[in-house]
């Protein structure tokens, strides 16, 4: 996948792992869709920036005996979640242009 | 690799960073490895999966703005050639900076010369409209009637222009600020990065864009 189409869907995706319940690091790698393929690397700067970003915000709490970091989406992550989502009629357009000069081509 | 091994590697490798970015990006590969182990893989499986250390560093750096990122990457290799190159390089990067820095300056003046030039034109229809009712007094002072009226009529007209372009002058001014903010972003970009806005959702249009 192209690196900058993927860095929007992996924003989308780590937002939506968040957008419900609290989340953490392993759990959200667990939750997102495998063909993105996302591992811890990729989701540490990642979080860190949604968290500056004012994104998500972050809280430490008990587990286990050890302290875990929780996620959790605000106002603004779920505004850009929708401006994710109301991109979608224009990348379909893109799409079906793509799909059927490719068809007419052939 | 152990879970303390893959830790220290990764502290030793992010050094360059500030303390409690280090000690933080280790609590969250820590947590990391934990979690993975409860979920029942072993150390060493947990550990492989976050990949290696080298690769784990990597990533953090990318983050950073261009120049605090290329610093970093040197003093990585080892500090001595950090010291080396800022050394030996010295007769190239610092005229560079000093041409960075003037650059910026410049745009950043000629920007507020423009708005400059707004109030200039404001204020000398103001100083016109005044010496028009200056003429005017000296009119009623001879006792002239046309005379009064007609420096009355052109002080009052200028001094009603120079209003209307102060308030030009004004909004410009006000759009300059926003547009120095801007530039002056721009110009820190390289060094120090505004995390908020540079990432951006619609990420995924750009490359159709491009």
């Amino acid at each position: 996948m192209e690196a900058q189409m993927k860095r929007g869907f992996l924003e989308a995706c780590v937002l939506a792992a968040v957008s419900g319940e609290e989340s953490y690091g392993y759990q959200i790698v667990k939750d997102v869709p495998a063909s993105m393929g996302l591992t811890e690397s990729t989701l540490y700067p990642l979080l860190k920036r949604l968290e500056k970003a004012g994104c998500i915000t972050a809280r430490s709490a008990e587990h286990n005996g050890r302290l875990r970091r929780y996620y959790r989406i605000t106002d603004a992550g779920r505004e850009r979640i929708a401006e994710f989502l109301a991109e979608w009629p224009s990348v379909q357009e893109i799409y079906r242009y793509v799909e059927g000069a490719h068809h007419d081509a052939r | 690799m152990t879970r303390d091994e893959f830790l220290n590697r990764l502290g030793e490798l992010l050094a360059c960073l500030p303390a409690d970015q280090v000690k933080e990006t280790q609590e969250f590969y820590a947590e990391a490895i934990a979690d993975r182990m409860e979920d029942g893989m072993t150390e060493a499986e947990a550990v492989a999966a976050m990949g290696t250390p080298g690769e784990v560093a990597e990533a953090t750096l990318d983050e950073l703005p261009a120049v605090p990122r290329a610093i970093a990457r040197t003093k990585r290799k080892s500090t001595a050639l950090l010291w080396a190159l800022a050394i030996v390089g010295s007769p190239v990067w610092i005229p560079l900076l000093l041409a960075f820095v003037a650059v910026a300056a410049a745009v950043y003046i000629c920007i507020w010369v423009l708005a400059l030039c707004v109030w200039i034109v404001a204020a000398a229809f103001g100083g016109a409209g005044l010496v028009g009712l200056l003429f005017a007094v000296d009119g009623i002072i001879i006792g002239h009637v046309p005379y009064v009226l007609a420096s009355m009529g052109m002080g009052f007209a200028s001094i009603g222009v120079a209003l209307l372009t102060g308030a030009g002058a004004w909004t410009a001014s006000k759009q300059i600020a926003r547009l120095s903010a801007l530039w002056a972003k721009k110009a820190v970009s390289p060094f120090w990065k505004d995390q908020g806005n540079k990432s951006r959702m619609g990420a995924e249009a750009a490359p159709l864009t491009a």
